[in-house]
């Protein structure tokens, strides 16, 4: 009887990574193979298509989400929320960085060229690198901030998910390339409203106050935080 | 007014049946009176009760008692006026087995506003008409069931008679009890109905039990429409 | 006398029948209560096992493989890291500190961690709580062992006793490594984590004892405790390691840095993620157990049904002197409801007393067996509201005889039915 007991948590365990055994090799290949410049083209596109905020992806609100899902669109309450000022996630990117402002630089180099030209995807990896390595919006620095988006756990208190990586779309943690440094928000809610582990990949309004951390000189180290958030299902 | 009870051309059917069970030109009775009514079984008693205390409505005639017309009356304003002026007495099993006696004595109190104000005390008035009903006091916390149907009688006269209905129907009350419990009982009944100024009818098969009355009529003959058959 | 008393009244009058009523009522309600109780608890607990770890760094394989075996010590590693790549990475810019980690062996059925001192530095669970030493200190000689709360406990074990680690997994000894044997020089406080069913030795313990093995079998020649302590003892490779950032909100960056290293074929997770993801597959087990434990309500329920239905034709007297006595016909269906409120009451504080009875019992031997540390705490609103639900869907359900009850009344008027 003790040993079936002191077993059953880790045959449950046990079961579930025989499960994920069989998902392993699909990893394993998908890990492998993915080539970096569709990497850098997808991850373009879906910068761009942030810009287009309104009608282009009308998603269902089912629970079936695809790594690289941005958020659903629901006719936008109030901007301003007792206080908390609704932004967008292209607002954390300063003027000269956007993606469209980018693009733009670049665009009569990308005209002139084949999508499998060579020298596109070296265009393409310093279109990303740009992009990659925009510094934060030091205006937003200290404004109370309502933002959507979907959470990666990183610490939990009493089975809840207290502190996590806000980012504007599902699955970052995932093989879809992660969001740049400035499309990341570091959060620590307030002790009563942690997320839910069983609601973990909801879309969540986070609310608070923005912070850039300015000590750093490194910019690729340099992000966005908010301590003190509220949570609220999208 | 001094008739309590008014039937005039009253018909009653069972929902099922085509027939109807009973067919009464003209019923009246005074008030005060102790009115036997002999009837066999399937001549239209339980359905003549179940006029009279109102748990029915016949398909047609009038029916008034105490001066108001029961058909005029939802069944929720029956069941009121059966609690308020009505005391009924089976055969047996009138009490609850799980109150014990004085509880079963005041229950009509819970059901009736009227015959609660007619009483100072509820628990008075029960503990009074029981000793009157020669139940002794030793009784009186007692389970029903540990009382003998003789006493249990008595005590479900004292639950008809409680807070002073003006109308007591009494159906086989003595079917059940022994010659000598039988006139126990029939004394004390007639002694309280009339104290309590109560009208009294009294329904049985035993015809012997007729003289003890001074009104009595036989079912048979005053429903038109008893066909002489046993039910 | 009212309508409450009358049925409390009348129920007493049938309480035998009820009374094993209520009892399998409140079994059920404890069942169902109490298996929503310790799934919070397990919940909360398996959250907890590791904490302000930013990445765990393994061979490519798949997420929960590296988290099961590197945190849950189930399963094993495809591949291992070399340990050139652990130092590499370990010196990446944004890296605060580094733990190498080495699975593979075991003792008596407990595995054994290779690791270095800044495990018991930088190894937090539970919202940043750091390990505490019951007894002893670190490791620090070759041949030294830490025991995880749970191997000394089980095993007997006290500080200063030798003992034998076998390579790979099997607790019989085919393949004990005996002739170097290892002093315990620690024992851990309890943690609730996988932390308690570990032994822990320094990467040189692990390599020592494998110097004389390649390939998996033992050599022909022999190599002493002490002339391996003077051999290199560096290892060469590790199954994995935990990595601290110094800016949380660099981890993607480093994440994607380490699935990118071209060196070697690598995968780091973040912890909480993928703690997240193992979590609702383990979910959907506890919900099965959920799913089971409703319907012995629902029997429970029928259970009452059952015996209520059954007393109506006793009660059909009962009910025609109350008609006599001029009940409304929501007299008579009330009685039926009050009286299942009643039953439901006693049931519910009944499966109360049980549940947090078994809770106080259980305490003690879910930890031992299972490592949950249960709080015993009061309900969740979210588990009142099931109850709330049970006694909804009973009153429902109270009805039936209820209705059919006051039909029969009707029907019945004035004459008994001896």
């Amino acid at each position: 009887m003790n040993t079936l007991f002191s077993n059953v948590r880790l045959w449950m365990l046990g079961i579930t990574f025989l499960f994920s055994l069989g998902c392993s090799s699909q990893d394993q290949n998908d890990a492998a193979n993915a080539p970096p410049a569709s990497e850098i083209q997808q991850n373009t596109e879906t910068a761009i298509s942030q810009t287009d905020t309104s009608t282009t992806n009308t998603s269902s609100v089912t629970t079936e989400r695809q790594p690289g899902d941005p958020l659903p669109t629901i006719s936008s309450a109030s901007q301003v929320d007792d206080g908390y000022q609704e932004i967008e996630w292209d607002a954390l990117v300063p003027e000269g960085y956007r993606a469209e402002n980018i693009l733009i630089k670049y665009q009569d180099q990308l005209a002139e060229l084949d999508d499998s030209d060579p020298k596109a995807m070296e265009l393409f990896g310093i279109m990303q690198a740009e992009m990659d390595n925009a510094p934060v919006n030091e205006k937003l620095n200290g404004k109370k901030v309502k933002l959507p988006g979907f959470i990666a756990p990183l610490e939990s208190a009493n089975g809840e998910i207290s502190e996590f990586l806000l980012v504007p779309y599902f699955g970052a943690c995932i093989h879809v390339p992660p969001p740049p440094v400035n499309q990341t928000v570091l959060v620590k809610t307030v002790a009563d409203n942690a997320i839910d582990v069983d609601k973990a990949w909801e879309p969540y309004w986070i609310r608070g106050v923005l912070t850039t951390d300015r000590t750093s000189t490194d910019i690729g180290s340099a992000g966005y935080s908010i301590a003190q958030a509220t949570t609220e299902l999208y | 007014m001094s008739t309590v009870i008014e039937l005039n051309q009253v018909k009653f059917t069972w929902p099922r049946s085509d027939k109807p069970v009973l067919d009464i030109a003209e019923l009246v009775i005074d008030k005060g009176q102790h009115l036997f009514i002999q009837g066999e079984s399937g001549c239209g008693k339980t359905s003549l009760l179940n006029l009279l205390s109102g748990i029915t409505e016949p398909d047609s005639g009038n029916l008034r008692i105490l001066d108001q017309p029961l058909t005029a009356l939802s069944p929720h304003q029956r069941d009121r006026f059966r609690a308020d002026h009505l005391g009924v007495i089976f055969q047996q099993f009138n009490l609850l087995p799980y109150l014990n006696v004085i509880e079963n004595v005041t229950l009509p109190f819970y059901f009736s506003d009227r015959r609660r104000h007619k009483v100072k005390d509820t628990h008075d008035a029960a503990i009074n008409i029981l000793r009157e009903l020669e139940i002794t006091s030793g009784l009186f916390e007692k389970d029903v069931l540990d009382l003998s149907v003789g006493q249990q009688q008595r005590v479900a006269v004292a639950r008809a008679l409680v807070g002073n209905p003006e109308l007591v129907i009494a159906d086989e009350p003595t079917s059940a009890l022994d010659s000598k419990n039988r006139d126990t009982f029939l004394r004390l009944l007639f002694e309280l109905s009339t104290e309590h100024d109560s009208t009294l009818i009294f329904v049985s098969h035993d015809d012997h039990l007729s003289s003890f009355f001074e009104h009595s009529i036989n079912l048979a003959e005053t429903n038109r429409a008893y066909q002489g058959e046993a039910v | 006398m009212n309508l409450i008393q009358l049925s409390i009244k009348s129920a007493w009058n049938r309480r035998i029948s009820l009374g094993l009523t209520v009892l399998s009522l409140a079994v059920s309600i404890l069942l169902l209560v109490g298996v929503d109780m310790i799934r919070k608890e397990a919940k909360s607990n398996f959250m907890n096992t590791i904490s302000q770890t930013d990445l765990i760094v393994g061979a490519r394989s798949g997420p929960i493989n590296l988290l099961l075996y590197s945190v849950f010590r189930l399963g094993n590693a495809t591949n291992n890291v070399s340990w050139e790549s652990f130092q590499e990475l370990s010196n990446l810019d944004q890296v605060a500190w580094s733990v190498p980690l080495s699975l593979g062996d075991s003792h008596r059925g407990f595995r054994v961690l290779g690791t270095n001192q800044d495990y018991f530095k930088y190894y937090k669970y539970a919202s940043n709580t750091p390990l505490q030493f019951d007894s002893g200190v670190v490791f620090k000689g070759v041949f030294d062992v830490v025991l995880g709360a749970d191997v000394a406990q089980k095993l007997d074990y006290r500080l200063g006793q030798k003992i034998v680690v076998s390579h790979g997994l099997a607790s019989t000894a085919f393949s004990d490594h005996d002739d170097k044997p290892f002093t315990i020089v620690g024992i851990l406080e309890k943690t609730g984590t996988p932390v308690d069913r570990t032994l822990h030795v320094s990467l040189e313990g692990i390599s020592a004892i494998h110097i004389d093995w390649q390939s998996g079998r033992r050599s022909a020649f022999e190599i002493s405790a002490e002339q391996a302590l003077k051999m290199d003892l560096q290892p060469r490779e590790i199954t994995a390691f935990m990595l601290g950032l110094k800016k949380r909100i660099t981890t993607f960056r480093v994440q994607r840095q380490i699935n990118e290293y071209r060196q070697e074929p690598l995968m780091a997770i973040i912890p909480g993620a993928t703690l997240t993801s193992l979590w609702q597959t383990l979910n959907a087990f506890e919900m099965v157990l959920l799913g089971i434990s409703a319907l012995v309500v629902l029997a429970g329920l029928i259970g009452m049904l059952t015996a209520i239905m059954s007393s109506l034709n006793e009660r059909r007297r009962e009910m025609a002197v109350m008609r006599a006595l001029g009940a409304h016909p929501y007299h008579i269906i009330a009685l039926f409801t009050l009286e299942t409120l009643f039953l439901m009451l006693m049931s519910i504080v009944l499966g109360l007393i049980l549940l947090y009875s078994s809770l106080w019992a259980l305490k003690p031997l879910l930890l031992e067996w299972m490592g949950i540390h249960i709080q015993i705490v009061w309900l969740h609103w979210h588990q009142m509201m099931i109850i709330g639900v049970i006694t909804l869907i009973a009153l429902l359900i109270s009805l039936i005889p209820g209705l059919i009850a006051h039909k029969r009344s009707l029907q019945d008027g004035l004459m008994i039915r001896i």
